[in-house]
């Protein structure tokens, strides 16, 4: 019985995980919420308490209603709706199931449902959560296999009662075909060997199966060959949204998005000469959309309506030593924005099927199919200097004149009344006034100008809403931002500047993308969340507004370049810096997981899977034979191990041999790990008496059994059929049938010492516990056995 | 003893390996790799499986322990030992079947198996375990081969070993209960043996041993010398007092084509031949000769005691039934081999009518004519006239 509740729980687990993994792919937890409530319920009102539970009629109707609640989301839907419309029906059936009582069909049905859920959430989920999530699911089906194994084993081999043996009833059983019973044949039991097929042992073997499915599971996936040129990967039923990279772009609209820790992409930069990746030194730009026209009546900027050319990347040309020629690897989840982002310029390394790259835009794009799914980006840049990223970026052709024009457009005064932005503009022309500088000198007025925002301290940057009425409604937000308020997050700054500097005559533009993000340790990347992103400008400098400054020159071109400015005060950059500091190494080790998890599990193509594993292990092999072959290669193979091992380990011990935040880790670790043991051990403790009083319950239960033969013999004695010494219990019993044959009506009870010494040998020399329906049939021998004999002395 | 293994996958594992199919193919259509990755996990599983079955049978060694005889009816107890030399751990879920088949039955619906759930083998042990059942009809079953299985620990795969200890067991008639009336009637045919013998003055008697002499014993049987040395009376005792020589003639025919009636009709008389054998013998001391008008017929002479009995019981246990007739020249062989004052108990399945042709006589009167002294007890097991002796257990 208790196995039996094992098994019910753990089949209601498995519904549950299976029904969580669904509502993380569809970000839903109303789902795995309603079944977490109805595995409780089910297991406490219908499995334990069996208060109440469905029969097959009520079963019928709850599928048909499931069946109809889920039919309306089945049209009009496309594949991946239809999906989720697939994983709410069985979410809905398993929860009729879950009322029904438990039989094996019932079993069966509820861990092929539990079975499908996994696959369809594997369709819809790619996060490594959802990795973990399966993990534990796995070790949640491994158990709950392997008991409703033994559980189906051990029906199928009842321990067959003797009084199921008795002649009469093997007559007419194994008698079929033939119509009397004297000729019935002959009915073979079944048994099983006392023990205790639930151990502790059973959980080692659990774990290491465990264990191996695990590591059979990494073979496969990563041995079987993936083909065919489009990246593999799951299909997000939502992709998400992210509001600084719109079209249209709303000063007010920024304010959740960069609290949002929501993951966008994962970048590592590798140096192509010594392949070794690195981290920047200084900030790090990553750019995304470029906008270009602000419209004072909606109080928002626009992308321009530049016609596209999109061509393909340019391939990355040959360099000298700086810039120095990088690698960007980025992994970018899904999006609904056709924007890649990337460190400009970027250049063509390999084949990179679907992007495209928008000459009069800059900016990189993408193909809409690519947008649903998690994308692997692989280009080059040549962005660097050192390990710091340049600031300039070159302009790859001429300015045209509307595009010029585009980038100083700045709204034009109302036909009465003062310019919405007189004030904004007349604080630029102080600015220059102040550092003495004049407009025509492009470059020094637009660091005068990103200066007075960023350093001068009149402005403060803040994420936190203002007051009601902090701001003016009647006031465009930008001078609203620069003659009163002074307090705004970055997208404030950036398009204050732009048309602070577009008001000087200044070309320049707003850029948004991402600044910064988080370095991964682990694995050497960067990890950009939708709080890092930001906004930011570039102001168009031909060749000659570069003469005379210390920029980066070189890079620019014939046609002159963009020079980014980025006016946020620098707390911007520290407030990322600074959130969960504690606990950064757990989440950097996350971090990289779902790295690694994006890049070989989730997108693990052909050119991966020739690059990550085939050809190493083609490498390895070959060198290995080649060193078991050649005698001298041996030898040096080996020296090398060695020198890599001490040098490696000297390294280490050198640098950390001794950390007092390691050591307090360390023992708060083995401190948990105690307090683990001692925990598990009361537990342990506490089963073990707990299933002694269930063992000795059921030794007082089978004393109780054997009282039946007693009374027997008490009862035959009192009708003068005594056992005599040294007469065994089936000899009396023997002695007493005859006796009982003999009287009228008595060869109907004749039978019954005989079925009940049997029985009792199974108890008392087979070990053998009754069962309930068994001792139904004693108590019902003994009663019927009874009633013969007084009616057999009243007669008398 | 041959030992063969073979491993199969069961239905579940089919069904697994179905399921597998389609993930594979939607991984594959679709190029999603977490797809790919549950086939991965499945696959898994089904590895593991296989591996766990194959090692789990590894130095698995299973014997049977017969009962040495039992009548049908009985209550069958076959102890079953399985031991475990090689390998670590525990073997679990360690099935043992044990095919049981009737020699005379041809219906595959009739083979039965005893089967063993044993839950936890360790290396290195034996563990009993043993399953019950119950032979309603006599003859000879074959037991074995066996075949020692477990699908630990998902029940997808199955791996085998047959152990071909094939071994042999007689199962006797079932006995029933000789009624008072029966008694009476055998002790009417000892009175008619006893006024023969006094008539032809042949004292065949045996002595047995001396009692203490009691109101009614006849005075020519007291023992004097022995009363004088004790100095009150005792008696002889001489076996031939009590019993009677018994010539148990058996006929089972059956029509060509028998009926469930028919069929139960044989096994009523073997049944009855059976329990008067068994009376005897547990008696002993007479001389009991049994002719059996069987598929073969057979005749064989001896002294009632418990060896004989088992030896006719084996014999009881594997006769068939015939078609054929010829009872007469059975009862007329068996009866020219027997002493002259031998009863003559005939069982049939049919009633005993056994005229001649041609002379149109009775079995009594054609046996009367054979001057072979003796009576003739002729009991029809097709009628009620049975019942009047014998209670059957069938």
């Amino acid at each position: 019985m208790t196995s039996q509740r094992t098994l019910s729980i753990c089949f209601a687990l498995l519904a549950w995980l299976g029904t969580l993994l669904l509502g993380m792919g569809k970000a839903d937890t109303s789902l795995p919420l309603l079944m977490f409530t109805v595995v409780v319920t089910a297991i406490y009102f219908t499995d334990i308490k069996q208060w109440f539970w469905l029969n097959r009629k009520a079963a019928s109707v709850g599928a048909l209603i499931a069946a109809a609640m889920a039919s309306s989301d089945f049209f009009g839907m496309g594949s991946e709706q239809l999906l989720v419309a697939i994983a709410n029906l069985l979410v809905y059936l398993q929860i009729v199931l879950l009322y029904q009582r438990k039989t094996t069909r019932v079993y069966w049905q509820l861990l092929m449902m539990s079975l499908l859920q996994v696959v369809v959430a594997a369709v819809i989920n790619l996060t490594v959560l959802f990795g973990l999530v399966l993990l534990i699911y796995l070790a949640f089906l491994v158990t709950t296999l392997v008991l409703f194994f033994l559980s189906r084993e051990m029906e199928r081999f009842p321990a067959t009662a003797v009084g199921a043996l008795a002649p009469h009833h093997v007559s007419h059983r194994s008698g079929e075909g033939l119509p009397n019973k004297s000729i019935g044949f002959m009915a073979i039991g079944s048994g099983q060997v006392p023990g205790r097929p639930f151990d502790h042992s059973l959980w080692r073997t659990i774990a290491a199966m465990l264990l191996t499915t695990v590591t059979i599971t990494g073979i496969v996936f990563f041995a079987v060959p993936r083909f065919g040129k489009t990246p593999w990967g799951g299909q997000g039923v939502t992709s998400r949204r992210v509001v600084g990279f719109s079209h249209r772009v709303g000063l007010d609209d920024l304010g959740e998005v960069f609290e949002d820790p929501e993951l966008v992409m994962r970048v590592q930069f590798v140096h192509r000469g010594t392949g070794e990746p690195f981290q920047v030194t200084g900030g790090l730009w990553i750019r995304g959309s470029v906008v270009t026209h602000y419209s004072t009546k909606d109080k928002q900027w626009y992308q321009t309506d530049w016609s596209h050319q999109e061509k393909p990347l340019v391939k990355l040309p040959a360099a000298g030593s700086e810039p120095i020629m990088v690698d960007q690897q980025i992994t970018l989840e899904p999006l609904n924005e056709p924007v890649l982002f990337s460190v400009y310029p970027p250049y063509r390394i390999g084949d990179q099927p679907g992007v495209r790259y928008d000459r009069n835009r800059q900016q990189l794009i993408r193909l809409g199919n690519l947008r649903r799914a998690q994308m692997n980006l692989h280009i080059g840049t040549l962005g660097f200097r050192g390990r710091r990223q340049i600031r300039v970026t070159p302009q790859d052709k001429p300015l045209r004149g509307a595009q010029d024009a585009k980038l100083l457009q700045f709204p034009r005064p109302p036909r009465s009344g003062p310019h919405p932005l007189s004030g904004l503009a007349q604080t630029a022309r102080d600015v220059l006034r102040v550092a003495n500088v004049t407009r025509e000198d492009r470059y020094a007025a637009a660091m005068a100008i990103e200066s007075f925002l960023a350093e001068s301290g009149r402005f403060r940057y803040s994420l936190d809403p203002l007051p009601p009425g902090a701001r003016r409604r009647d006031l465009d937000p930008n001078e609203d931002f620069v003659t009163r308020v002074r307090q705004g997050h970055c997208e404030y700054f950036a398009s204050a500047l732009t048309l602070m500097l577009r008001s000087q005559r200044i070309p320049a533009r707003m850029v948004i993308g991402f600044r910064d993000g988080e370095w991964n340790s682990f694995g050497n990347f960067y990890q950009f969340q939708q709080l890092h992103a930001h906004t930011w400008v570039e102001v168009y400098l031909e060749p000659k507004d570069l003469l005379g400054h210390r920029t980066d020159l070189d890079v620019v071109g014939v046609h002159g370049g963009w020079l980014r400015l980025d006016p946020t005060p620098a707390s911007d950059g520290q407030r990322y810096a600074s959130r969960g500091r504690f606990f950064s190494g757990f989440r950097e080790a996350w971090s990289y997981a779902g790295l690694l998890w994006a890049n070989y599990v989730v997108g693990l193509t052909y050119e991966k899977q020739q690059r990550s594993i085939y050809t190493p292990l083609r490498t390895t092999v070959v060198d290995v034979a080649k060193a078991l072959v050649d005698a001298q290669r041996r030898r040096e193979t080996l020296r090398k191990l060695y020198l890599a091992v001490r040098d490696g380990l000297w390294t280490w011990l050198r640098g950390n041999w001794f950390s007092w935040r390691g050591g307090l880790v360390a023992i708060g670790v083995c401190l948990i790990l105690v307090g683990f043991y001692f925990a598990m051990r009361s537990v342990w403790r506490w089963l073990s008496r707990w299933s002694w009083r269930r063992i000795e319950t059921a030794r007082t239960r089978r004393h109780l059994e054997v009282r039946f033969y007693s009374r027997l013999e008490q009862l035959l004695r009192h009708y003068g059929m005594t056992r005599m010494p040294g007469e065994t219990p089936g000899e009396l019993a023997a002695v007493a049938g005859g006796q009982l044959a003999t009287m009228p009506d008595g060869q109907t009870v004749a039978r019954l010492p005989h079925e009940l010494v049997e029985a009792f040998y199974r108890v008392r020399f087979g070990r053998v516990e009754l069962q309930r329906k068994e001792l139904e049939a004693v108590e019902r021998a003994l009663t019927e056995l009874e009633h013969a004999l007084r009616m057999q002395r009243g007669r008398a | 003893m041959a030992r063969k293994y073979h491993t199969t996958i069961c239905r579940e594992g089919w069904y697994l390996l179905v399921v597998l199919g389609f993930i594979i193919g939607g991984a594959m259509m679709r190029e999603i790799n977490l797809l790919m990755l549950i086939a991965g996990m499945m696959l898994g599983l089904l590895l593991y499986n296989w591996r766990a079955v194959v090692v789990a049978l590894k130095g698995l060694e299973v014997r049977r322990h017969l009962p040495e005889g039992i009548c049908a009816g009985d209550l069958l107890v076959v102890d079953l030992e399985l031991t475990r030399t090689h390998g670590r751990g525990f073997a679990r879920a360690v099935a043992v079947e044990d095919p049981v088949f009737h020699e005379g039955s041809r219906r595959a619906s009739e083979h039965q198996r005893g089967r063993v759930l044993f839950h936890a083998v360790p290396a290195g042990t034996t563990c009993h375990g043993r399953y019950q059942g119950r032979l309603m009809r006599r003859g000879r079953y074959r037991f074995g081969p066996m075949a020692v299985s477990t699908r630990f620990p998902l029940g997808f795969v199955r791996r085998t070993l047959l152990v071909n200890n094939v071994e042999q067991m007689t199962v006797c008639p079932r006995l029933g209960r000789l009624t008072p009336a029966w008694g009476s009637l055998h002790k009417q045919q000892l009175r008619g043996v006893r006024r023969v013998r006094r008539q032809q003055n042949v004292v065949d008697a045996e002595f047995f041993g001396v009692r203490d002499w009691q109101e009614g014993d006849s005075r020519r049987s007291i023992h004097w010398r022995t009363s004088a040395r004790r100095g009150g009376l005792v008696v002889k005792q001489s076996v031939q007092q009590r019993q009677q020589d018994l010539l148990v003639v058996i006929d089972l025919w059956q029509p060509g084509k028998p009926t469930a009636n028919d069929l139960e009709n044989i096994e009523r008389a073997v049944s009855f031949a059976a329990t008067v054998v068994a009376d005897l013998c547990r008696h002993g001391g007479s001389q009991l000769d049994i002719a059996i008008r069987g598929a073969d017929p057979e005749f064989t002479r001896g002294t009632a005691s418990m060896v004989r009995m088992n030896e006719l019981m084996e014999q009881l246990a594997v006769v068939d039934a015939h078609t054929g007739d010829g009872l007469l020249d059975l009862v007329r062989r068996a009866r020219s081999q027997t002493r002259r004052d031998t009863t003559t108990l005939i069982v049939s399945t049919r009633p005993v009518d056994l005229t001649e042709p041609r002379e149109g006589r009775t079995t009594g009167d054609a046996l009367r004519n054979d001057h072979l002294g003796g009576s003739v007890i002729a009991i029809d097991a097709s009628s009620d006239t049975l019942q009047q002796y014998f209670v059957s257990e069938l």
